[in-house]
């Protein structure tokens, strides 16, 4: 193919796209490193809580219905139909896995049919392996958002589809209206609106010119059939008909009588942009990119050609701007679009449109494309990702690297090291380096004419190095939890702790539970004794994650009793009770005791008893997945009325 | 957030969705307020919240609502208002509010002394299990306090409340059985209970058994 065109979609000799097999090997490369980043940490979040859901179903979708939670009903089904059919650990890799495979496909496919699979394995490489979007801070891994965008990269295929192909082009169009319903269920991925507009209108300007209006009408027509399932869908399994009345203002009003749209926009989630700059390790890089993107644009714009190839980086580029323009709008008008890595982590996809551009960009002067290069381009790929995937399975050994580069730039600046510089200005850094390396060594090679053809070369190499160390500093999960050196993990165990503790309870129907908190407990490994590394097992943690998994069951519950007692019966010791609440627990309840060590348990049923409280025995478990290990008990509690009586009049909180 | 102990962070929370009128995050906020865990402790400030879910009809805050107005908790102590809430509850089915509110009518607080009132909701609760209630309602069916006289309803109800496990009562059906000595199985009976009850710390069940003659 030659340079300046844009490349269609080609395939193998077997009609496998060769560098899409080898994108699809990525997962299984980090998994092979190490399988920590994969799985939840502790703590009771929202990650825990769409776990349960998938275990629950519709059970608790009704008590859903106030919430945000019942419009992700695309993701909802997903993990629910996979935690059915296979068992909690083995549904975890199925889901996460096939979501993580799905997402590289569904990047890779526009690109490569817009710039051309040198391009798209690069830039489809590069995002496959940023750690802010696939992990973002662990629990909630594999979120709602990578749904949302799943759906919405689907979308932007087939609208490439659509604007492209010569028949058939409106069953493209209602395909995309069916994937963008799907991807809207969360409004933070409405703000993107925009940048799929200017990627549709962008290709059928260039392409096949279908009318505007009617092509609209196609992609509401399959927002609407789609939107109309999952109604039917959610009705049939028990939730409520209009799931997404929790997002949508109007319907908030009108079925659940609430004016605000706190659940919409979480208003707790806004921060003012300067200090995101300070904190969002998931800004770093967008930041970095908009910056380059807009450079870039201003060059291309200035430069005023009309080659098909360039016009195909400027279209990557309006993408990647309009929906950071689109987020900077929402988040100044209050909106919180920029405030959390998990909320900036719905920006990535587009994000990486931007990179794609500054990848086809700068193989733009090479001749990689050339089929008589064809092994150097496949040599500059192969190691452009080896490069992306080091960075995170040897991701110690890159993070003292990365440090030693900035620490050498402070001292260049003039900037003392740990100044409280920031995570944004340290990529800053960091592609700033990189920039004057992408400068100068390609004018070096330039100079001499033996060695030219490996410019591009040079050039890819670079911005993977610079993708590369700016991912590694701002992962947002403990870059050992990628690290083949790291074998101290255990969030695979405590995942199946976890799901055990789930199960028992669900059996025995949970009520609250008494555990022993923030307890650490040293990995057995003493080479995984490192303090303060962090290989120590908290069981605060694990207790949390199990009560988590209850998050929203408990808080919706119209009987709050047992919310309220729920976080109170932590305990130190397992031989003091903490009477001062006691006025919050029913007559009987269902308690399940906690605890690492086999004899907490019958000293918790002898506190119990010498405060008034019958505990009978209703099961006991060992659970144990080494390094851990948790003893639990389910109790059948049962309070004197008596006492109960006492406690009305004496009610001295 | 609440489990790793950060309190102000799970305030913060449920303080967002307590002001856009959501029932059991009011009723948490209060909750946090009347303990001072996560803030400091503000018996108004948890008085202002579980006012507002109890006005959302949560039957748990009104009955909470109820017993800070009754012991002055956060609020001036007012009977009339406590009477009045505990209404609200019981009548929304919370049968730890029909207990009170039996109590209340019992007592003469918040409301004229009513025992045909109080008899109805003890009556209501014991239906539900309560076996306080359960031996509340005996007491008054065996006295005919606000009710018609019935001794072996009576007796019924003091059953079911020392099934339960309720001492007095136990010592009560004890008491009953033995004065009633229609048949030697009812004594046999009334004296097991008694012994039930000494077993467990009664000391007016010690000086009935003792003052028992030997059999």
């Amino acid at each position: 193919m030659n340079r300046g065109t844009i490349m269609r979609s080609g395939k193998g000799r077997w009609g496998i796209d060769i560098e899409l097999a080898v994108l699809l090997v990525i997962p299984f490369i980090l998994l092979l490193a190490n399988t920590e980043w994969l799985f939840p940490a502790g703590h009771p979040t929202d990650g825990w809580q769409s776990k349960a859901f998938f275990f629950e179903g519709p059970r608790d979708w009704p008590e859903l219905y106030e919430t945000y939670k019942a419009a992700r009903i695309s993701w909802n089904l997903k993990g629910y139909v996979v935690h059915h059919v296979f068992s909690a650990h083995v549904a975890h890799y199925v889901l996460h896995i096939g979501m993580f495979c799905g997402l590289i496909a569904a990047f890779y496919l526009p690109v490569r049919n817009v710039l051309g699979r040198n391009v798209a394995f690069l830039a489809t490489a590069a995002f496959a392996t940023y750690s802010q979007f696939h992990t973002v801070t662990s629990f909630e891994w594999d979120y709602q958002v990578h749904d949302g965008a799943l759906n919405a990269l689907i979308a932007m295929y087939t609208l490439e589809r659509a604007a492209r192909v010569d028949a058939g082009w409106r069953k493209w169009l209602i395909w995309s209206g069916v994937f963008w319903g799907q991807g809207l269920q969360t409004v933070y991925m409405a703000a993107f609106i925009p940048a799929m507009v200017v990627w549709f209108l962008w290709l059928n300007h260039q392409g096949g010119r279908r009318p505007i209006l009617a092509s609209a009408s196609w992609v509401m027509g399959g927002a609407l059939i789609v939107t109309l399932l999952y109604c039917v869908v959610s009705y049939a399994m028990g939730g409520p008909f209009f799931f997404f009345s929790g997002i949508v203002t109007p319907f908030k009003i009108i079925v659940i009588g609430q004016s605000t749209g706190s659940f919409a926009f979480h208003p707790g989630y806004w921060a003012p942009l300067s200090e995101i700059f300070d904190t969002a390790k998931g800004f770093a890089l967008p930041f970095a990119t908009f910056a380059a993107s807009v450079l870039l644009l201003a060059r291309l714009l200035l430069v005023r050609r009309n080659a098909p190839y360039l016009q195909a980086i400027m279209l990557c580029l309006l993408v990647s701007l309009a929906a950071a323009a689109a987020g900077l709008f929402m988040h100044l008008i209050g909106h919180g679009q920029f405030a959390r890595d998990n909320i900036i982590a719905y920006q990535v996809p587009f994000v990486f449109f931007g990179i794609a551009a500054l990848f086809a960009y700068a193989l733009k002067v090479s001749g990689l494309s050339v089929p008589a290069n064809a092994g150097l381009a496949w040599a500059t790929k192969l190691i452009a990702l080896g490069i992306m995937v080091s960075a995170l399975a040897f991701g110690g050994l890159v993070a003292n690297a990365a440090d030693g580069v900035l620490n050498l730039a402070r001292g260049i600046l003039g900037i003392p090291p740990n100044s409280g510089i920031t995570y944004s200005l340290d990529v800053v850094l960091i592609a700033s380096i990189c920039a004057a390396l992408y400068l100068f060594f390609p004018y070096a090679y330039r100079a001499a004419a033996a060695i030219r053809r490996y410019d591009g070369s040079a050039q890819v190499t670079i911005l993977s190095v610079c993708l590369a160390f700016a991912n590694n500093h701002t992962a947002s999960i403990s870059i050992g939890s990628y690290d083949s050196l790291n074998r101290c993990g255990y969030f695979e165990e405590q995942y199946q702790a976890v799901t055990d503790i789930f199960e028992l309870f669900t059996e025995y129907r949970f009520g609250t539970s008494w555990f022993r908190s923030n307890e650490y407990i040293m990995n057995p490994d003493k080479d995984c004794q490192k303090d303060p590394v962090g290989y120590r097992i908290d069981y605060g943690a694990l207790y949390g994650a199990a009560l988590g998994m209850y998050g929203y069951s408990i808080i919706s519950g119209k009987d709050p009793v047992y919310f309220l007692a729920d976080p109170y019966l932590s305990t130190k010791t397992f031989d003091t009770l903490a009477l001062e609440r006691a006025y919050m627990l029913p007559k009987t309840f269902r308690l399940a005791v906690l605890s690492h060590g086999e004899q907490d348990q019958d000293t918790a049923v002898a506190t119990l008893s010498r405060n008034g409280l019958r505990a009978d025995i209703l099961a006991r478990k060992k659970i144990e997945y080494p390094p851990v290990l948790v003893y639990v008990s389910v109790l059948q509690v049962t309070k004197d009325d008596r006492l109960r009586a006492q406690e009305r009049i004496d009610f001295r909180p | 957030m609440y489990d790793s102990g950060d309190m102000t962070s799970a305030l913060k929370h449920f303080l967002e969705l307590a002001e856009i009128g959501y029932a059991p995050a009011q009723c948490r906020v209060a909750t946090m307020y009347l303990e001072g865990r996560g803030p400091n402790k503000d018996l108004p400030a948890a008085a202002r919240w579980m006012g507002k879910a109890a006005e959302e009809d949560l039957k748990f805050a009104q009955y909470i609502y109820a017993l800070m107005h009754a012991n002055g908790v956060g609020v001036p102590r007012d009977d009339r208002v406590a009477a009045s809430w505990m209404r609200r509850a019981a009548d929304a089915g919370f049968s730890d509010a029909m207990v009170a509110l039996a109590q209340l009518y019992a007592s003469g607080r918040g409301a004229p002394k009513d025992m045909a009132l109080a008899a109805e909701w003890f009556g209501k609760a014991a239906e539900r299990g309560d076996t306080f209630a359960q031996a509340e309602l005996a007491d008054l069916l065996w006295k005919g306090d606000g009710v018609t006289p019935d001794r072996e309803k009576a007796i019924e109800w003091y059953r079911k409340a020392a099934e339960g496990g309720d001492v007095p009562a136990q010592r009560k059906l004890g008491l009953a059985l033995l004065n009633d000595r229609r048949s030697d199985a009812r004594a046999a009976e009334g004296t097991r209970w008694l012994k039930m009850a000494a077993d467990r710390g009664d000391d007016q069940a010690k000086a009935a058994l003792a003052a028992e003659p030997a059999q």
